[in-house]
C-alpha cells in the first residue's frame, strides 16, 4: 500500500522527460476567426437580450461591463451597452450582441478516511515538512516514536521521500527508517463555482445576419479540509496483541477479529457519518469576486477572439548559452535591453542568434520583425540542430501565414 | 500481470513524448442535406429530467427524488441548444439563422404541425434543428468498509517488519448518470426530416472511498492517460481551479456532455475540422524532422527537397511528405509516401500515411461538392 518505487519511478522519468523550461510569455497579434465586414465599427451590447433568468451568482452586470472592456482593449469596435441609438443601420452598419449567462454556485461537506504513512529518518522528516508546507490535511504524529504522516496521496511528499531515501542509498546509507501507517480521517468542504456564456453578434445594416455564435464554460473547485485526526494504527493495543503473544509463531500479519472499528473518534457511538462539522473555512469575498471575474473573463475569450483581431501569449524556448546577463534580462521581459547587449556583444554564437531573434519576435511590429526573426533562427540552426531554434521557425512561419488575414482586420481600425 | 501493466504505462509515457505533427483536415458530412446553406434552430425539448439522491447510512438505504420545475427544464433545455448552436458555429458549411420563431415552440412535435401548417415559405431558414434531452442523474452518499493493511517498520539495522490488518469505513461520494440527446435536422420545403441522431453519454465520478491497490491505480492512470491522449484541444471549457476531490456541478456535466454530443451530430450534417496528430518518422535528416515537428512545413520541404535529391533514404521522404501533407499538397505528399514504402514495404507508418492520403483524396470529391454547391460561409 504504500508509495513505491515502481510506481512513482516511471512517473518521475515521464514528468523530467516530457517537460521543458519556458520563458516568459511573448504576446503576439492573431488575426479574429471570422472575417468581419470592415465598415463594421461599432457594436451594440443589448442588456435586455441578455438572458439572466438562470444566472444564479448575478454576474450579468459584470459580463456586460468586461465584455465591453475585453472588446475595446483590442482596438477594433467601439462598444456601447444599450439599445442601438445615433446610428442608422442603413447608412452605416452595427453589430449587436445578445446571449445569456447562466451560473451557479455549490457547496457540500463529507468526512473522508485516508492511509498516511509516518516515517522517520531524513527522508520522513523531509517529506513530513513538504506535506507541512502544502497545508491540506496536514501533519499528525504517530503515538509510537512520534514520527510525522503524512497522507499516502501526497505525492509530492512522497517523491521528497523517494528521493531522500535514494540518496541515502547512494552515500551508503544502511539503516532503515522507522516507518508507521495510520488510518486517519478528515472533515472536508467542497465549493463549486460554474459560469456559462452563449453569445451571438449579429450584423444590423441593408440585411440582417447572424455573424458569430459562441458558447463558453467556466469552472471553479475547490477541495477545503481540516487537519486530520489518526483513527488506527498498525500499532496493536495490549488487548489486541495479548491473545497473539500465545501463538507459537509470530505471524507476520496480525488479523484481529473483523469488526468495522470506529473512524470517527469524536462520536460516542463512533458511527462514521454521525457530527460532521461544518468545515468553517469560506471563501472571503475578494476572493470569491476575483474568481467570478476570472470565470466572466475565461467565458468571454472565445468570443472576443471570434469577431476581433487580439493579442496572445505564446510560450517560448530561451537557448541556453548567450552570457547570464543576457538570459536574465529575457526572462524579465526586458527585450529591448537584452537586444542592444546582445548586438554589443556581436555573439555568432547559435544560441546568441536565436535569443536575438528571440527579441525581434516578442517586440514585433511589422513582418519585417518577423522576417529578421526568422532569419535568425535559421543562422541559429543552420550552425546547430536544435530543437529550439526549429520551432522559433515554425512559429515564424505561422505568424507570417496569419499577417495577411492581420492586416485586412486591422486595416478596420479607428 | 504488474509488469506487463508497468510496460503499457512505460510504452504511453514514451508515446506521449514521441514526436508528433498536428494537422487541421476538412471531412465531408456523412450525409448529403440536399442544398440546405441556412438553418435555424428550433425548441429543445426536456422530456425527461430525473435526479435521485441516495444515502447509506448504518446500511440503511434511502433514496430521496429530487423535483424540476417547468422554469428549471426550460433553463436546462436552453443551456443544451446552446451547445449545439456553438458546434454548429464552428463549421465552414451552414449559415446559421438566428431567429426566436421556432425557439419559441414549445416541442418538436409542435414545430413540426407549424411548419406543416403554415405551409413555410423559404424565407430566412432553409432548414430547423429540433432536440429532445433525456436525463437520468444519481447522486450517492455512502460508505464502504474495507480491510487495510497497516504497515509497521522498526527501523535501525536489525529492522523487522509487520502487517496489522484492520477494517475501516471508507465515506465515498459519486455521481453518475446518463444524458440522451435526439437531434433532428427538418427541412422546412418540402417538410422532410434530413438526419436524426440519438446518442447517450454516461459519466461516473467518484470521490473519497477505499484507496486503489497497486494494480488499479496503474490501471486508473493508464486510462486517464488514455482518455487524454486523443482529446483535442477544446478551448469552450476552462477549467479556473480544479480539484478531483470535487465533484463536477449538475450544469458543468451536462454542457460537457451536450457538447461531445453535438459535435457528433454536426460531424454528421456538416463539413467540419479535425484536428489530428500524425507521428514523425523517427530516423533520417534530424534537421528536417525537428523543422517539420515545428510546424515550419515551407523550410522543411525546402531542406527535405534538398537531402532527398542526394539521397532518398525512406524515413526522410516520408517527413516531406508529411510536410507536404500539412500544406494541403495531397498529389506530391502521395507520390513521396509510394516512394518511402517501395523502399520499405514491410513499415506501417509509411502505409498509414499513404492510407491517409488516399481516403483525402477520396473524399475530396464530396468535399468540394458540399463546400460549393451548399455555400460555405
Amino acid at each position: 500500500m504504500k508509495p513505491s518505487l515502481s510506481l512513482w519511478l516511471p512517473l518521475a522519468l515521464f514528468v523530467i522527460g516530457c517537460s521543458a523550461a519556458k520563458v516568459p510569455t511573448l504576446e503576439v497579434q492573431r488575426p479574429a476567426k471570422i472575417a468581419l465586414d470592415p465598415k463594421l465599427k461599432t457594436l451594440f451590447i443589448l442588456p435586455d437580450q441578455i438572458d439572466g433568468t438562470n444566472d444564479k451568482l448575478g454576474l450579468k452586470p459584470q459580463v456586460l461591463l468586461a465584455l465591453k472592456a475585453q472588446i475595446e482593449s483590442q482596438g477594433r469596435f467601439r462598444v456601447v451597452i444599450g439599445p442601438v441609438a445615433g446610428i442608422d443601420p442603413n447608412l452605416e452598419p452595427v453589430g449587436v450582441i445578445q446571449g445569456s449567462v447562466t451560473s451557479k454556485e455549490g457547496s457540500e461537506t463529507g468526512q473522508f478516511t485516508e492511509l498516511a504513512t509516518c516515517q522517520g529518518g531524513l527522508g520522513g522528516f523531509a517529506a513530513g515538512a513538504s506535506a507541512a508546507a502544502q497545508g491540506k490535511q496536514g501533519v499528525t504524529l504517530s503515538g509510537w516514536g512520534f514520527l510525522p504522516c503524512r497522507s499516502g496521496n501526497d505525492s509530492t511528499s512522497n517523491m521528497v521521500a523517494l528521493g531522500v531515501g535514494v540518496l541515502g542509498k547512494l552515500a551508503g546509507r544502511e539503516e532503515v527508517d522507522p516507518l508507521v501507517q495510520v488510518v486517519r480521517v478528515y472533515k472536508y468542504k467542497n465549493i463549486n463555482l460554474f459560469a456559462q456564456l452563449d453569445l451571438t453578434l449579429t450584423y444590423l445594416g441593408t440585411e440582417r445576419k447572424t455573424l458569430a455564435l459562441r458558447s463558453d464554460s467556466a469552472n471553479f473547485n475547490r477541495h477545503l479540509v481540516q487537519p486530520a485526526i489518526n483513527v488506527h494504527t498498525s500499532i496493536l493495543t495490549f488487548a489486541e496483541a495479548l491473545p497473539l503473544l500465545a501463538l507459537p509463531v509470530t505471524p507476520v500479519v496480525f488479523r484481529p477479529i473483523g469488526v468495522v472499528e470506529s473512524s470517527n473518534p469524536g462520536h460516542p457511538t463512533g458511527a462514521w457519518f454521525a457530527d460532521r462539522a461544518i468545515v468553517s473555512e469560506e471563501m472571503d469575498k475578494k476572493e470569491k469576486a476575483e474568481v467570478t471575474g476570472a470565470l466572466v473573463a475565461s467565458s468571454l475569450k472565445g468570443f472576443v477572439q471570434m469577431i476581433s483581431p487580439h493579442k496572445q501569449a505564446v510560450a517560448a524556448d530561451i537557448a541556453s548559452g548567450s552570457s547570464a546577463e543576457v538570459e536574465r534580462l529575457l526572462r524579465a521581459g526586458e527585450w529591448t535591453e537584452a537586444r542592444r547587449v546582445l548586438e554589443q556583444e556581436g555573439g555568432e554564437r547559435p544560441a546568441d542568434l536565436y535569443n536575438l531573434g528571440l527579441t525581434y519576435e516578442a517586440t514585433a511590429t511589422s513582418d519585417g520583425d518577423y522576417v529578421q526573426a526568422q532569419d535568425l533562427y535559421k543562422r541559429a540552426l543552420d550552425q546547430e540542430e536544435n530543437p529550439v531554434f526549429a520551432q522559433g521557425i515554425g512559429r515564424m512561419e505561422r505568424r507570417l501565414g496569419e499577417s495577411r488575414t492581420l492586416k485586412l482586420q486591422q486595416e478596420t481600425k479607428g | 500481470m504488474k509488469t506487463r501493466w508497468m510496460w503499457l504505462l512505460a510504452g504511453l509515457f514514451l508515446a506521449s513524448c514521441a514526436p508528433q505533427v498536428k494537422l487541421t483536415v476538412l471531412r465531408p458530412a456523412e450525409i448529403e442535406t440536399g442544398g440546405i446553406t441556412k438553418v435555424a434552430v428550433g425548441p429543445f425539448e426536456v422530456v425527461e429530467l430525473s435526479e435521485a439522491l441516495e444515502t447509506e447510512r448504518n446500511g440503511e438505504w434511502t433514496a430521496r427524488p429530487l423535483e424540476f420545475g417547468p422554469a428549471e427544464k426550460a433553463a436546462l433545455a436552453k443551456q443544451i441548444r446552446a451547445q449545439v448552436i456553438a458546434q454548429l458555429a464552428e463549421t465552414p458549411y451552414f449559415e446559421l439563422v438566428y431567429t426566436d420563431e421556432f425557439e419559441k415552440l414549445a416541442t418538436g412535435a409542435k414545430l413540426e404541425e407549424t411548419i406543416s401548417a403554415a405551409g413555410y415559405k423559404e424565407k430566412e431558414a432553409q432548414a430547423v434543428i429540433a432536440g429532445r434531452v433525456f436525463v437520468s442523474l444519481t447522486k450517492t452518499d455512502g460508505a464502504t468498509p474495507k480491510k487495510v493493511e497497516l504497515e509497521f517498520v522498526s527501523g535501525g539495522k536489525r529492522s523487522f517488519d509487520v502487517s496489522v490488518e484492520k477494517i475501516v469505513w471508507w465515506p465515498y461520494k459519486s455521481m453518475r448518470g446518463n444524458l440522451t440527446l435526439e437531434l433532428k435536422l427538418i427541412r422546412l420545403v418540402p417538410t422532410e426530416v434530413l438526419a436524426v441522431s440519438t446518442q447517450t453519454r454516461t459519466f461516473a465520478q467518484k470521490i473519497g472511498g477505499a484507496p486503489l491497490d497497486l494494480m488499479d491505480q496503474v490501471k486508473k492512470m493508464a486510462q486517464d492517460f488514455q482518455a487524454g491522449a486523443g482529446d483535442a484541444e477544446e478551448e469552450r471549457f476552462s477549467l479556473i481551479e480544479g480539484s478531483s476531490e470535487v465533484l463536477p456541478s449538475f450544469e458543468q456535466t451536462l454542457s460537457s456532455l451536450s457538447g461531445s454530443i453535438a459535435t457528433d451530430f454536426v460531424r454528421k450534417i456538416a463539413v467540419t475540422e479535425t484536428k489530428v496528430a500524425l507521428p514523425l518518422a523517427s530516423g533520417g535528416d534530424q534537421r528536417g524532422k525537428f523543422l517539420v515537428q515545428a510546424g515550419a512545413y515551407q523550410m522543411a520541404i525546402r531542406h527535405l527537397q534538398q537531402v532527398t535529391a542526394q539521397d532518398p533514404k525512406p524515413d526522410d521522404l516520408y517527413n516531406l511528405a508529411l510536410a507536404f501533407e500539412a500544406t494541403g499538397g495531397y498529389g506530391l505528399a502521395q507520390g513521396i509516401y509510394k516512394e518511402a514504402l517501395a523502399q520499405a514495404p514491410e513499415s506501417s507508418l509509411y502505409a498509414m500515411g499513404l492510407g491517409r492520403i488516399e481516403r483525402i483524396l477520396r473524399e475530396k470529391p464530396s468535399l468540394k461538392r458540399q463546400l460549393n454547391t451548399k455555400g460555405a460561409k
